[in-house]
């Protein structure tokens, strides 16, 4: 049984919880509603970020392996070096907000920064270098994409765990210690109006009797 | 709204986020898994410097779950595990799946 509410039980009183008590059955059906949008769209996106998932770790894993080989063929320092010069510049992202059922989630986009120019010199350097960076720079977008789309399932997961306490706390707390608070102050007055009315009756008759 | 120029950022041993370097992104080696105060500055560094991206190699996302769930709860940094150069424990795969048995009360992929 639900507590009920600690009012006065009269008429205004009675009025305010029953207006109460319409907010929160609406507020209840809309927060029922976001709830079921959000998990059928959570649930999509969490099945492509697995799929992307699925396919980006095995590509970094062939990533590090090619890259462990150009660094077998080459002096520490001089692939420190030359790593330090390969890049043309800093990699960019462009991130722009989107909307989605209240919650707002990033979205990264890679910057075009003109051609990815590999800035080392070729005479100290290993082939397999090469190729072992195009293969990470070509896994960057992917790479970004699964950072953009993961960060939205963690914003979502907690959204919808937040909504579901809501709606709970409305379902099993508020409105049943509302509609219990009503049962209680139409009760009283109930009585209330019983007890007058016996009185009235009374007064009636004693007043007849003279 | 579109904000343009944001970094990115890689976490973790040195010989795993050294490929990073060459493709332009900005590294940040951690040389003793051990030192939670290290990895928390650096995670502060990047947000207040409006980092959008930061890898993070797995044994470290592992490790430290908690701390970068708190500290990224409320902004736009994106941290997301990868593997490192020596294994991979499927960390961002089960990760995926806590989030949603969370969410939704059951694990959709568990009969994969």
């Amino acid at each position: 049984m639900a507590n009920k509410l600690n009012v006065n039980p009269n008429r205004m009183m009675l009025n305010v919880i029953k207006k109460r008590l319409v907010t929160a059955k609406r507020g209840h059906k809309l927060l029922k509603d976001k709830q079921d949008a959000l998990i059928k769209e959570f649930l999509q996106k969490a099945r492509e970020v697995m799929k992307l998932r699925e396919k980006v770790e095995p590509a970094l894993t062939t990533c590090y392996r090619s890259f462990l080989m150009a660094r077998a063929q080459m002096v520490p320092a001089i692939l420190e070096q030359s790593l330090l010069m390969a890049s043309g510049g800093e990699a960019m992202v462009d991130v722009k907000k989107r909307n989605l059922m209240s919650v707002v989630v990033p979205e990264f986009a890679v910057e075009e920064t003109g051609g990815q120019v590999i800035g080392y010199g070729f005479a100290m350097t290993s082939g397999s270098l090469d190729l072992a960076l195009e293969q990470f720079a070509a896994l960057l977008p992917d790479l970004v994409r699964l950072a953009s789309e993961e960060k939205a399932l963690r914003l979502m997961a907690c959204e919808i765990e937040r909504t579901r306490r809501r709606v709970n706390a409305l379902e099993y707390v508020l409105i049943p210690a509302f509609e219990e608070t009503i049962r209680d102050i139409t009760m009283k007055l109930d009585e209330m109006e019983r007890s007058n009315l016996s009185r009235l009756m009374r007064i009636k008759e004693i007043v007849r009797s003279h | 709204m579109q904000h343009r120029g944001h970094r990115i950022a890689a976490v973790g041993d040195y010989d795993s986020i050294l490929p990073f370097q060459a493709i332009g992104l900005r590294q940040f080696a951690i040389d003793d898994p051990d030192d939670e105060n290290r990895l928390r500055e650096i995670l502060l560094d990047l947000i207040n410097k409006r980092f959008a991206i930061c890898f993070m190699t797995e044994d470290l996302c592992r490790r430290y779950e908690q701390m970068i769930d708190d500290l990224t709860c409320d902004n736009m940094l994106s941290v997301i595990s990868i593997p490192t150069l020596k294994y991979s424990t499927g960390y961002g795969t089960s990760q995926i799946r806590n989030w949603v048995e969370k969410a939704v009360g059951i694990d959709i992929f568990a009969n994969k």
